[in-house]
């Protein structure tokens, strides 16, 4: 009785991906890996504070910065809150199927795409790597000991609910499990972003998924 | 729905061929171009989803159509794809296309008009369910490998790539509950822009809104209205006050500072303008005496500008501007505008110091914390040149912490003497600025204290003066010799804030010691101003000038754009310099010759030595008529200033 009590628990403790065949995954399960699981991360991130007109000329700019993650965002209060989430690891996309969610944020060529949802929008309109172009180059993957991955383009995304930026990073970046931990950290307009994603965890089926 | 290979597509085509070879693209990937239509009207779609999803590995490449309808892939492997175009309001438009390595191929997307309400519903509900059936597909063989495959070697597996290409589904957001339960936010910090990091807005000489509610995408306009009341304890008659370039009336309400403008801004190109009106408008250009040389109404053309320029900004480091034109100068720390800053009468060492500056400035941000400015100029606080050589210098800005500022300005080269060609002067200025008490109250209490130190030191050398003096008499034939002529001074001012910034309180002065008076401000004695000087108070090599002030400030802020303040100052010179009862104005009201002594009668002596004067006049002290002069100026003050 007492084995079994604990087989019990154990099991119940353990996540969906790693207790359950992916055919008896719910769609919770699904859900859940999307939201809150090694690869998809509930973020609170803060904002930087918004200059005036004469700060901004203080600091050698003029006007106040417009796009991404700036827009629409005037009323939101000092964080807002995100998910970060690695597109291209394989329970994600199992995840996606069992959950019946559609329009992924589609990013040309091959990489590791990362994404950030529920950036509030102001409905802006033009082409996806447009927009996204700007946040290229204030975002990064960091392991300790090795130099910072940039990623290769970046693309923005609108939706209903907010804009989606989709960021692809370069297959060579070589990530492996020896990097035992990785930084995911952006800047997205007014949001700073950083979160820390467990490699250790990233398995699934035996195998490092990113 | 029809592919076409070498079809008209006159743009595309003549693309596709110089995209393979300036892109340098390897051989093992083609390139498919195309253009989406409207197929009713034939026009090109723009914004269309284009989706291009190999048939062979379940993979998938997204693009937008152009303005023009136009798109293009050009990086896919070889193969099987489906191509297809999807746009609100039109029916999903697809095309089979066969990829090969290094080769282009061209496809024309006809899109239907949708039946309002039903079609986009049925593309989409046919879209999902393609793309489920595609994962299902993928599913199943995963889950196939997974149970037969062995867990492999960790040296194996230590680093995965992810697979070719993602498959279909997609994302959705998470919902925000979930994402709720996320940990709280650290304060998140600009480390790109220059003087992001941190709320600035304490400075002394800053603007401390937080908001900037007339920004537009282009224009960001400004508007300030500054109103004073002033009481002098020595109530001149004639309501006319020396000695400062912020109060000038007593008695009165006055307009002091209205300024309308704002800030031009389109992509890198910026400019700046702000129209100046009120007393300052006269005030300030009657302090500079360049106009004096040459020829053309300079005055004129400048007094109602305070700033104006234009200049471009490059994406250097954090920010590299050139601007061209008149600006601000914060030699002496304090803002121009009365409303930025801590007090309303600053000392000597801000008040006798310039305003502005015309000439050409680099601004460079080497770090978000530093900024180096150097300037180009006429002279100091000049419209014009006065004699042969620009002004050099440049200001140096840093704020290491965000409760710390230091702030240096340097000044040189220049020769800024009417007719004294040969006479240079240097300048330095150099403030800190520290917050030494943060802590905001939910109550009443103080929440903030910062205070302010500056010091000043300058010198004019050459045609009858030096810096340090000791050379002896000035030698014409030489040059050199003569008294010292020199500016030492410094301020010092502590400010509290209570109520959650609603009051503040500020308490500060300085000392100042400049034989020669080179930068002591020329009395407006019968309409006296900086060109024509004034007999009775005279600018001489040796010539004493020693001052000290003091004032204590509260003012009342319940709006980030409204200020009440009022103010008690006391300031004190080691000869006559403030206006007395008896006032500044000759009887009868200025005679047109400020220049000149003025006799008992109000008439111009036409003279400016004393004793010719006293022969013009008629004989004896009693005929020459004397402004009235103190050593003291008490002054309590009244301001409401604007802000928008």
């Amino acid at each position: 009785m007492k084995l079994l009590l604990t087989v019990l628990l154990l099991s119940a403790a353990d996540p969906s991906w790693k207790g359950k065949p992916v055919s008896d995954w719910t769609e919770q399960d699904a859900r859940q890996i999307l939201t809150d699981s090694p690869w998809a991360k509930p973020v609170t991130a803060g904002l930087t504070r918004i200059q005036t007109e004469d700060e901004r000329r203080e600091g050698g700019d003029m006007g106040q910065p417009h796009g991404v993650g700036v827009d629409g965002m005037k009323r939101a209060p000092g964080f807002v809150r995100l998910a970060v989430r690695w597109e291209t690891a394989l329970p994600i996309r199992l995840a996606e199927l069992k959950a019946r969610v559609i329009e992924p944020p589609t990013v040309e060529g091959e990489g590791y795409k990362i994404a950030v949802y529920g950036i509030p929008g102001a409905f802006l309109k033009g082409d996806p790597l447009t927009l996204g172009n700007p946040l290229k180059k204030l975002a990064a993957l960091k392991r300790e000991g090795k130099k910072d991955v940039k990623p290769s383009s970046a693309e923005v995304f609108q939706r209903q609910d907010g804009m989606v930026v989709v960021y692809l990073f370069p297959l060579s970046a070589e990530i492996s499990r020896k990097d035992t931990v990785i930084d995911f950290e952006a800047v997205i307009g007014r949001i700073v972003l950083k979160q820390s994603f467990d490699l250790q965890q990233m398995q699934f089926q035996g195998r490092l998924e990113l | 729905m029809k592919p076409i290979f070498m079809a008209p597509f006159a743009r595309v085509w003549a693309a596709i061929p110089f995209l393979f070879g300036a892109l340098s693209f390897g051989q093992g990937i083609g390139l498919v171009g195309g253009i989406a239509r409207d197929a009713a009207s034939g026009k090109p779609l723009a914004e269309a989803q284009i989706n291009a999803h190999n048939l062979d590995k379940g993979t998938d490449n997204a693009t937008v159509t152009g303005a023009d309808g136009v798109f293009t892939f050009t990086h896919l492997e070889p193969g099987s794809y489906e191509v297809a175009g999807t746009k609100k309001g039109f029916r999903k438009s697809s095309v089979h296309v066969e990829v090969a390595a290094a080769r282009a191929a061209g496809v024309e997307l006809p899109l239907q008009l949708a039946p309002e309400g039903t079609a986009p519903a049925a593309d989409r509900e046919a879209q999902l369910l393609d793309r489920i059936e595609r994962l299902e597909k993928r599913l199943a063989a995963v889950e196939g490998n997974s149970a037969s495959a062995a867990p492999k070697p960790v040296a194996e597996m230590a680093s995965v790539k992810p697979p070719a290409a993602a498959p279909d589904p997609a994302p959705a957001a998470p919902t925000v509950p979930m994402a709720a339960a996320a940990a709280p936010a650290p304060p998140a910090v600009d480390l790109q822009t220059p003087f992001a990091d941190y709320d600035w807005t304490w400075l002394n000489g800053n603007s401390r809104q937080h908001d900037t509610p007339l920004d537009t995408k282009y224009f960001s306009p400004e508007f300030r209205a500054d109103t004073f009341y002033g009481e002098d304890f020595n109530q001149p008659k004639d309501h006319s006050m020396g000695g400062s370039s912020e109060v000038f009336r007593n008695n009165e309400v006055q307009l002091e500072d209205l300024s309308i403008g704002g800030d031009f801004h389109v992509g890198n190109v910026r400019g700046r303008v702000l129209m100046l009106f009120g007393m300052f408008s006269a005030t300030t250009v009657r302090n500079d005496a360049s106009p004096a040389v040459g020829q053309w109404d300079v005055r004129a053309a400048y007094k109602y500008v305070s700033e104006a320029y234009g200049g471009y900004h490059f994406n250097v480091n954090h920010g590299l501007n050139v601007d061209a034109g008149i600006f601000v100068s914060y030699v002496g720390l304090f803002s121009y505008h009365n409303f930025d800053n801590w007090a309303y009468q600053p000392s000597y060492v801000s008040s006798n110091t310039p305003w502005f500056f015309n000439g050409v400035r680099v601004q460079w941000f080497p770090t978000h914390h530093l900024k180096i400015e150097p300037w180009f100029i006429n002279g100091w606080q000049s419209y014009n040149r006065f004699n042969g050589h620009p002004g050099i210098g440049g200001q140096i800005k840093w704020t290491p912490k965000p409760w710390l500022e230091v702030l240096g300005n340097q000044y040189g080269v220049g020769d800024d003497n009417i007719g004294l060609p040969n006479r240079g002067r240097y300048h330095t200025d150099d403030s800190v600025e520290v917050k030494y008490y943060d802590k905001p109250k939910e109550g009443n209490g103080l929440d903030k204290m910062a205070f302010t130190l500056t010091g000043d030191a300058g010198c004019e050398t050459g045609e009858g003066v030096t810096c340090h003096g000791g050379h002896g008499p000035y030698d014409p034939v030489t040059g050199k010799g003569g008294p010292k002529q020199s500016f030492l001074g410094y301020m010092a001012y502590n400010r509290w804030w209570w109520h959650k910034d609603l009051y503040a309180f500020t308490l500060g002065g300085g000392q100042i010691n400049n034989p020669g008076r080179y930068l002591a401000l020329v009395l407006p004695i019968n309409g006296a101003d900086a060109i024509s000087g004034t007999p009775y108070f005279p600018s001489y090599p040796g010539a004493p000038f020693k001052a000290y002030d003091g004032t204590a400030t509260f003012d009342w802020m319940p709006s980030q754009f409204f200020t009440f303040r009022t103010e008690f100052g006391y300031r004190h010179t080691n000869v006559p310099y403030w206006s007395g009862r008896g006032g500044i104005t000759p009887p009868g009201g200025n005679n047109g010759s400020p220049a000149d002594f003025v006799c008992a009668t109000g008439a111009s002596s036409g003279q400016t030595i004393l004793a010719a004067a006293e022969a013009a006049c008629g004989g004896g002290r009693s005929s020459v008529w004397y402004p009235d002069l103190r050593e003291g100026q008490a002054l309590l003050n009244f301001a409401i200033m604007v802000k928008f």
